[in-house]
């Protein structure tokens, strides 16, 4: 198919282009409580063709402009319907016309190759990720409501006119499930999960164990948020501890801030040198490379984004970084952020709540307000310790906490995110 | 003057589906076949430049749902390879995944049992206007449900160039640009999609098209010091036509933006609030929306089933799921299970009366299938899911509303919500909160502003309704994190007690 559509391109003169196959199979099950819903498979291939047409005659301020269109092919479509669709999209391409941007080229060490991971087939049955998500449920009142669970295996193809021609597969156990408890109210929490056969947080063979330990403390916030009580509007807690993945979705903020996407239309104004001022503890972030390649074919290495508070890269696509003059790195999922040295004890001083389950913990990148409704919450202060508590709120704009943000020496690893699991800062007076 | 989408697309390739399912339902039962072909493209124009791609729901491809004779147990598998050499190896990959199924699944419990509610002339005779409306050749038979339907549009977005498009896009953002040096960026979207369904099963032979557009402008307001944005969006089940109310509308969007430079975030507490349409539509949607789906009373992960009957809202309150009279971005013919489209009338005058449900939900729950049932793609499983969600229009006006605030906040440009369909716990994330001080706007705006609270207690505060109706789809609907569908939802001005943090 792809030599097909090649030929194609170069009968209707076009020189400048990418190719994405992508070839998907998954074995995905059901269940309600312990009994197996539904069972569904999958067997997919798509391709996906971006067009570049250049307008050297055309100039807007002297430079040469790239236009570029995409549309996604068939296997089955005939010879016929090939042509049409290539030709239109590369006439979209002349309307789209944006200042000019190289493709990627081929990683030096690695011209023109191709590169398949160690490990292309999954070394983890269904039925053990099954078992061991079951494994925890062992409780009348406090269990597994339902879950999800897929494993799909994805052959990637990328090729471009400028010698990029890589391939590599992954694999990725992801799904969700939710805990119920009766113990007093009857309550559910949610939890999704994704991990991947390149992933850094959690190496493949340890994914069983990993859904069991994510499945018994979803059992156990849940089994607390039953007897939680309603977190009284009066509350007015000194420190906010925010613990889990709303850490990740937090520093999420820092991902996409340094993005060139962002960057390029002054959505964000840092760059490589800004400073972050933290003032109560050290931000050190490590960018993960979760894929060999970006879709673009750009090579993902493990990136320092973050040292010392600093920030020391800019990540994006080929045609930001090349507007903002920076080497292209490609846009990264995983990440790694240094512990800090306090437990998360220790952050609890005075009047504290500790929200460890959000409804939809929200982070807009643009403003850095964050917040939410939390549905568990642990509540201390002079009186009383760890009470569970639900039905509160929090919110807050991390420019605003970073100098008295604090991160725990106690980690966490889940869905990418390797790190603090937990971190403190003081609410205004 | 209105065209239909175009219903001829299945007609080259029918022939072999027809005769893939006569095999399968040789060797296998609860065969059926749904075939989707979803094309579409998305304009961008920003100051980060210009884009052209396939709109995100572009997919072309089947699934086939079936069981072993002998064991109810529903196996589905998804493919997109339509060449007639693959087709024909269909029946041995299913042989295979079938014999796989049942060596492994210990845990497989038989939950199928005969359910009175589920023939295919009840779920025919449940469908009503959208069908008998819709422009079609029909070929109805007792025997087997049969008809080909389209949605109508004015402007079919594939017939203006690309160039066209992009013309009204760059206008619009360069009216954004000068409208004052505070905006620094507009972005402005366009993106349609035509989608083609064929479902054959031992009582169906349908084909649905379907077309829908949506629109959004993005304004970005800054100073050196604060940057914040407004999203407008626009949607409708048709075409290119809504480009015309995207231009009428970019000064409001603008205006909006620089209004929120001054926004302060507001004091928590419990305040009446104006929820204006879009807000109404998200309290709607997250609170006896997912509330109500069905495959969660299955689950036991809905507290609704035991309020069926019930009073959980004010007795002016009265709330629908509608994917069939309703035309908007959430309607279509029929579900990708097969069950027609119907009008769901989930709260009346206060009081809950039905959920909303896909095919297999209504079997274990022996009740009628509503026509629920919807896949984010051919690719994916049938959850039931929403359509175009929305509270009926009242009696009152906007006006005498306000006027009747002696201390609160209008509500409008709903962000974002999520549910909690177990406790009746909602969250609604809105972008503006307008203070009104003695029934009257001070010009003061709130954002963020996060209510919450519970659902009854809400929606049984609800004590004014205005007299005007307004239903948009522009963003899509997710179950959990993941399984993103098209809706809509709206409804009128309501005014409530909310709490806000």
């Amino acid at each position: 198919m792809i030599d097909l559509i090649i030929n194609i391109l170069e009968e209707q003169g076009i020189s400048t282009y990418l190719i994405n196959e992508c070839t998907e199979t998954s074995e995905e099950v059901f269940f309600i409580r312990q009994n197996l819903d539904m069972k569904r498979a999958k067997d997919i291939t798509k391709y996906t063709v971006t067009l570049y047409r250049d307008f050297p005659a055309q100039t807007e301020n002297g430079s040469v402009l790239r236009g570029f269109a995409s549309c996604t092919l068939q296997k089955s479509m005939s010879h016929q319907e090939l042509e049409s669709a290539l030709r239109n999209t590369y006439e979209s391409a002349s309307y789209a016309k944006n200042p000019y941007f190289p493709l990627p080229k081929p990683a030096s060490s690695i011209p023109g190759t191709s590169s398949h991971n160690n490990n292309p087939t999954k070394t983890v049955t269904m039925e053990q990720c099954v078992q061991a998500l079951f494994s925890v449920d062992t409780d009348d009142t406090t269990f597994i409501n339902s879950a999800e669970f897929f494993i799909t295996t994805t052959d990637y193809r990328i090729i471009n006119s400028s010698g990029i021609n890589v391939s590599f597969t992954q694999t990725v156990y992801s799904g969700e499930f939710i805990a119920q408890s009766k113990q007093k109210e009857d309550v559910e929490i949610y939890q999704n999960f994704h991990f991947s056969d390149s992933g850094s947080s959690v190496p493949e063979t340890d994914i069983p164990e990993k859904l069991a330990q994510l499945a018994a403390s979803t059992l156990k916030s849940v089994k607390d948020r039953s007897v939680a009580i309603q977190y009284p509007n009066s509350a007015a807690p000194s420190v906010i501890i925010l613990e889990g993945y709303c850490v990740a979705e937090l520093f999420q903020f820092f991902l996409e801030r340094c993005d060139a996407s962002m960057i390029y239309p002054s959505y964000s104004n840092y760059t490589v040198g800004t400073i972050l001022p933290l003032k109560s503890d050290t931000l050190n972030l490590t960018l993960k490379a979760s894929a060999p390649y970006t879709l673009e074919g750009i090579k993902l290495q493990d990136t320092e984004l973050i040292r010392n508070n600093q920030i020391t890269a800019i990540t994006g696509d080929s045609r930001f970084s090349y507007y903002l003059g920076v080497q292209p790195l490609g846009t990264f999922s995983e990440y790694r952020i240094t512990c800090g040295s306090k437990s998360a004890e220790e952050f609890q001083k005075g009047s504290c709540l500790r929200i460890v389950n959000f409804s939809d913990f929200q982070m807009d990148s643009l403003s850095g307000q964050f917040g939410g409704e939390f549905r568990l919450a642990y509540y201390s202060d002079s009186e009383q310790q760890n009470i569970p508590v639900t039905g509160g709120s929090v919110s807050g704009n991390i420019l605003d906490i970073l100098d008295t943000l604090m991160l725990s020496k106690e980690s966490f690893n889940l869905n990418g995110y390797s790190g603090p699991k937990s971190v403190c800062y003081f609410t205004s007076p | 003057m209105r065209k239909p989408v175009d219903n001829t697309i299945f007609n080259n390739i029918k022939p072999l589906f027809s005769e893939l399912y006569n095999t399968l339902a040789g060797i296998f039962q609860n065969v059926s076949i749904l075939v989707e072909s979803s094309r579409g493209r998305n304009y961008r124009h920003s100051k980060s430049g210009t884009t052209i791609k396939d709109n995100m729901f572009t997919s072309t491809g089947a699934v086939i749902r079936y069981s072993i004779k002998g064991n109810d147990n529903l196996l589905e598998y998804s493919f997109n390879d339509f060449s007639a050499e693959f087709l024909e190896t269909i029946p041995s990959i299913l042989i295979k995944y079938a014999a796989a199924d049942s060596r492994t699944d210990h845990r497989f419990s038989n939950r199928f049992e005969e359910n009175p509610n589920v023939s295919s002339t009840q779920a025919a005779t449940a469908n009503s206007d959208m069908v008998s409306n819709a422009s079609a050749d029909s070929a109805q038979t007792v025997e087997r449900l049969s008809f080909n339907y389209s949605t109508e549009y004015e402007i079919n977005p594939s017939d203006l160039s690309d160039n066209d498009i992009l013309k009204a896009l760059r206008s619009l953002y360069q009216k954004a640009m000068d409208y004052d040096e505070r905006i620094l960026d507009c972005v402005c979207v366009f993106q349609y999609l035509t989608t083609h369904k064929m479902f054959l099963s031992a009582d169906k032979d349908l084909q649905q098209h379907l077309l829908w557009s949506n629109g959004i402008l993005q304004p970005l307001a800054g100073t050196s010091e604060k940057k914040r944005y407004y999203l407008q969006t626009f949607s409708l089940s048709g075409g290119a036509e809504l480009l015309e109310e995207m231009d009428s509308d970019f000064s409001y969007a603008c205006r909006c933006a620089i209004d929120l430079l001054d926004s302060v975030v507001p004091t928590p507490g419990t305040y009446d609030v104006i929820c204006m349409p879009d807000v109404t539509g998200l309290i709607a949607h997250e609170a006896f929306g997912h509330g109500v789906e069905m495959d969660m009373f299955v689950k036991d992960r809905a507290l609704a089933q035991k309020y069926i009957g019930e009073i959980v809202a004010s007795p002016i309150v009265t709330m629908h799921d509608n994917a069939n009279t309703c035309m908007e971005c959430g309607s279509y013919f029929f579900d990708d299970e097969g069950t027609l489209s119907r009008d769901t009338v989930i709260i009346e005058n206060g009081i809950l009366k039905s959920g909303i449900s896909d095919l297999l939900s209504a079997v274990r729950l022996k009740t009628t299938p509503t026509g629920n049932g919807r896949r984010e793609s051919f690719e994916r499983k049938a959850y039931t899911r929403m359509t175009n969600t929305y509270f009926e229009k009242g009696s009152d006006r906007l006006d005498d509303m306000i006027a009747s605030i002696e201390n609160g906040i209008l509500l409008e440009n709903a962000a974002s919500g999520m549910e909690d369909p177990k406790n009746w716990g909602i969250q609604c994330m809105v972008n503006i909160g307008r203070e009104i001080k003695d029934g009257k706007l001070t010009g003061k705006i709130f954002s963020p502003v996060c209510l919450s609270g519970y659902v009854p207690d809400l929606l049984k505060s609800i004590s004014m309704i205005s007299d005007d109706l307004h239903i948009s789809g522009c963003g899509c609907c997710g179950k959990g994190y993941k399984e993103w569908v098209k809706v809509s939802d709206g409804g009128p001005a309501i005014k409530a007690v909310v709490t806000i943090s």
